[in-house]
């Protein structure tokens, strides 16, 4: 019987194959004999695509060869780098290497350069691979992005990274080490005078260690305005200040501009001070930190901020940072509250500079508050009261133009060129466009899902362009192939140029979850093609002063120490061969000597741990020990030529 | 027989018209520019290079993308391309400017002798350099080292006109420098032939009537 029953499910299974092999046959044949559509219709209906997919593929489909319009400087989140994209085509042109070593870039991976940077990128005597990536912020002028740097800020470890846009390269790494985590930075000044990094968690400010108990008293708030310092292409810590603000936690930013120039927009929540400790019994932070229904906009005149800093006794110096202490800060009118919807996200000045845009993820509303009415409450002192700390308190009702429903969880807004905004409204999954003037909500359209940031074209600038807008999700859930249970986030393109908002393109991110973007039009950068001159070494943007030079170079031993002054052309080394005792300290100058775009040169050794990336005209300097003995192959690792297998060498390490 | 050879010989003891000297004027001045400008243009293109690459050859160096160039021919063992090492560039620029000063010199004197024989000169010279370069890319396209990573037959690359050569299709023309001079070289012969009507016009007119005197 159980035979019979094995034999009979057997059959079944074979006629089952035999079947669906027939079947899968005769598709096979159907598909073969007819032939596959060359006129639009008929591939878009085999392809099961609408009038309105077709539209968005014309709008977004790049021809090999065009270039895209808009640049998308977004940041990589956890990855500690930074993603930048083409629009409207979504192709990711690069990722800037910027918190988190990257191979392919010979980012900290060997290079004397970068072990200089990391050890400046170090906090807490710790090491640091990883970086979470916020708000990267285009440099500007005049308030309009000038398309020369770039600064990005890692939340995780309150660091700002300056990423120079002549070759896309991290030049600084500034570390806040009174800071326990930052988040509203970075953001720029209209100018660029200054890079704001505001704290987010609070930590003890004065003292290096004090227990929750005394959180009020220890604790506190900071937002550091790093002086930035164009000629050199570098932040200028001696010239940087930060002011003591209360223990919120602060978020999202924004400088002024026009009218509102000088000054700076903070967010804050948790100002009801809670300090957590469910295992206690107490509130978790997400209920203790929510309970009041205002929390607090924090107004601030760096302009005036920068004179006092520049005065003698008004600053405290804590590791090494000065600081304006609260209330030297209060007395000077350099910071002043006013209440907003409670856990606000986003703080965005108009783009004529007249507004400040709040909106929080608790409150259907955007608060749109005047300038002008700030301004004038500031000017006459006309205060509701103050805060614990003494921070004057505006009073809301007379500073704000007007508040407008949008929906569900609204976080962050953008400008187009019509005088509308664009706000993402988190918990609808929608972005909400909406008029300024007067207030009205206009339209409604479906991202997937979970939108953080969005970013439209200049979005933030002084002149918007509208045109384009991306939608930073969160989730994805199920917009992609399956590939398991960690998802890319997904960034959607969404058409504001026309009457309706129309979805264009949907773009998977895999390597972390990004925040905040910025969109800059193309032709304001100005990138190099191949650095300017021979033997140019990146970190100090000119030719550097050691360098191997084609010709000379050589091998010399100076007691333990063995320098190699080596250049690199297709398709070889030279030398090619470096011979050096167990325990010599080998430093390798290299240089690649091509003038061809995009003739780079990789220098791998294998088991040293060392990979540069040398592009033309580029120098480098990696130092190590030779502290194994043995032979250690090394070879371009950057497939440069028809004779790259051959570009190569060893290193003989003779045992001692 | 004899009176042929006389009129011949006559005609090139003869005084040149002034159309003529204007026109020697002119071509001193197409000579002039070829100091400076390219002579010649060897344009290389092959998939990778989307903008090609471009030798320009001028009286005095090779520019362009020279490096490159030398970096690919490296592959095939031909010796580098360096403009110091060739002799031409030295006195090319020398003889361009005694051109000029010797047709100058005719325009002034306006005598047939003397300008048959400088442009005898110019031609000699424009020859001597075509044949000079046409060795060099001979040699460069043969003297390939037997070391070199990729061995090929050797080869000559066209003067005028294209070669390939792996996947590079090697386009060499005369630039504007050259297409002046060959203009000047060219009006020798343009003069050569309207003296020669204006002498036949004079012989067969009898001596005295108006129009031979000057035919401009």
């Amino acid at each position: 019987m159980m035979n019979f029953m094995a034999n009979f499910k057997r059959n079944v299974a074979i006629a089952g194959a035999v079947l669906l092999a027939g079947l899968g046959l005769s598709i096979v044949a159907q598909s073969c004999a007819r032939p596959r559509g060359t006129d639009i219709g008929s591939i878009a209906r085999e392809r099961g695509l609408t009038d309105q997919d077709i539209v968005a593929a014309v709008k977004t489909y790049q021809p090999t060869g065009k270039y895209d319009e808009y640049l998308m400087f977004a940041s990589g989140g956890h990855s500690g780098q930074v993603l930048v994209i083409g629009i409207p085509s979504m192709r990711l042109l690069k990722v800037i290497a910027a918190f988190t070593p990257e191979p392919w870039q010979g980012y900290a991976t060997g290079a004397d350069e970068h072990k200089r940077l990391m050890q400046q990128a170090r906090m807490a005597g710790h090491d640091i691979t990883w970086g979470d990536n916020h708000h990267p912020a285009l440099s500007e002028t005049d308030g309009e992005y000038d398309g020369q740097f770039l600064f990005i800020n890692d939340k995780a470890n309150p660091r700002i990274a300056v990423i120079d846009l002549r070759d896309f390269e991290t030049k600084q790494i500034v570390t806040s080490p009174i800071m326990g985590t930052n988040h509203g930075g970075a953001f720029v000044t209209p100018n660029t005078e200054y890079v704001i990094e505001p704290s987010q968690y609070s930590v003890p400010l004065w003292k290096d260690y004090a227990d929750l108990d005394s959180y009020e008293e220890d604790y506190r708030g900071v937002v550091t305005f790093w002086k930035f310092d164009r000629q050199r292409g570098r932040i200028d810590p001696a010239q940087s200040f930060a002011i003591e603000l209360p223990p919120y936690w602060h978020d999202l930013s924004d400088a002024g501009k026009g009218p509102s120039f000088g000054w700076a927009f903070l967010n804050s929540f948790n100002t009801e001070m809670a300090t957590g400790g469910i295992e206690a019994g107490n509130p978790p932070f997400e209920a203790g930190a929510s309970r009041n229904d205002m929390d607090y906009l924090h107004i601030i005149n760096w302009q005036r901020a920068a004179e006092v800093a520049a005065q003698p006794g008004k600053t405290r110096t804590v590791k090494g940072q000065r600081v304006i202490p609260m209330d030297v800060a209060i007395a000077e009118g350099l910071v002043y509250l006013v209440p907003e919807p409670k856990s606000p996200h986003g703080a965005d000045v108009t783009p004529d500079g007249s507004r400040i845009v709040v909106s929080g993820k608790l409150d259907p509303h955007v608060t749109v508050y005047s300038w002008n009415k700030i301004k004038q409450a500031i000017d006459q002192k006309q205060f509701a009261g103050t805060d614990k700390y003494g921070i004057p308190i505006l009073d809301f009702a007379s500073v704000i133009d007007g508040q407008l429903e949008l929906g569900l969880g609204p976080l962050h807004t953008q400008f187009d060129d019509k005088g509308f905004a664009y706000t993402s409204l988190f918990l609808e999954t929608k972005v909400a466009k909406w008029r300024l003037q007067p207030l009205e909500l206009v339209e409604k359209i479906d991202v997937h899902y979970n939108v953080g940031h969005i970013a439209a074209a200049e979005g933030d600038t002084r002149s918007p362009d509208g045109k384009y807008l991306v939608s930073l999700n969160k989730w994805s859930i199920d917009r992609f192939n399956n590939v398991g249970p960690l998802l890319p986030q997904n960034f959607q393109l969404i058409d504001i140029g026309g009457e309706r908002m129309q979805l264009l393109y949907d773009m998977p991110i895999g390597i972390g979850e990004p925040h905040y973007a910025q969109i800059i039009k193309a032709d304001k950068l100005k990138p190099f093609e191949v650095y300017p001159e021979i033997g140019w070494d990146p970190g100090a943007m000119a030719v550097g002063r050691d360098v191997a030079v084609a010709g000379r170079e050589r091998i010399e031993r100076r007691g333990n120490e063995v320098h190699v002054y080596m250049t690199a052309i297709r398709s070889h080394f030279n030398p090619e061969r470096i011979k050096v005792r167990q325990g010599d300290r080998v430093v390798i100058h290299i240089t690649n000597i091509e003038r061809a775009r995009d003739a780079t040169h990789g220098f791998g050794i294998a088991q040293y741990n060392i990979n540069l990336s040398l592009e033309p005209g580029e120098s480098q300097t990696v130092s190590f020990v030779a502290d194994k003995a043995g032979v250690f192959p090394f070879y371009c690792t950057e497939f440069c030529s028809a004779l790259h297998l051959e570009m190569t060498g060893y290193l003989l390490v003779e045992p001692r | 027989m004899q009176g042929w050879i006389g009129r011949v010989t006559a005609f090139f003891q003869g005084q040149l018209s002034p159309l003529s000297r204007v026109l020697i004027v002119a071509a001193t001045l197409s000579i002039l520019p070829g100091i400076v400008l390219p002579t010649w243009r060897i344009t290389l293109h092959a998939p990778q290079y989307p903008q090609g690459l471009t030798l320009v050859i001028y009286p005095n160096t090779v520019s362009g993308d020279l490096s490159e160039v030398n970096l690919l021919n490296h592959y095939i063992g031909m010796q580098e391309i360096v403009p110091d090492e060739f002799p031409e560039f030295r006195f090319i620029p020398f003889f361009i400017l005694r051109f000029f000063g010797f047709a100058l010199l005719t325009a002034l004197i306006g005598r047939m002798p003397i300008a048959a024989l400088g442009w005898m000169d110019f031609v000699l010279f424009g020859t001597v350099m075509l044949y000079t370069f046409r060795h060099w890319l001979y040699e460069y396209g043969h003297n390939l080292s037997p070391d070199a990573p990729l061995q090929i037959q050797p080869f000559t690359p066209a003067l005028l006109g294209t070669t390939q050569v792996g996947q590079f299709t090697v386009t060499s023309m005369p630039a504007l420098g050259a297409i002046l001079m060959a203009v000047a070289g060219l009006i020798g012969p343009a003069i050569a032939i309207y003296e020669w009507r204006r002498y036949t016009r004079a012989l067969r007119e009898p001596p005295g009537t108006s129009s031979s005197a000057d035919p401009v």
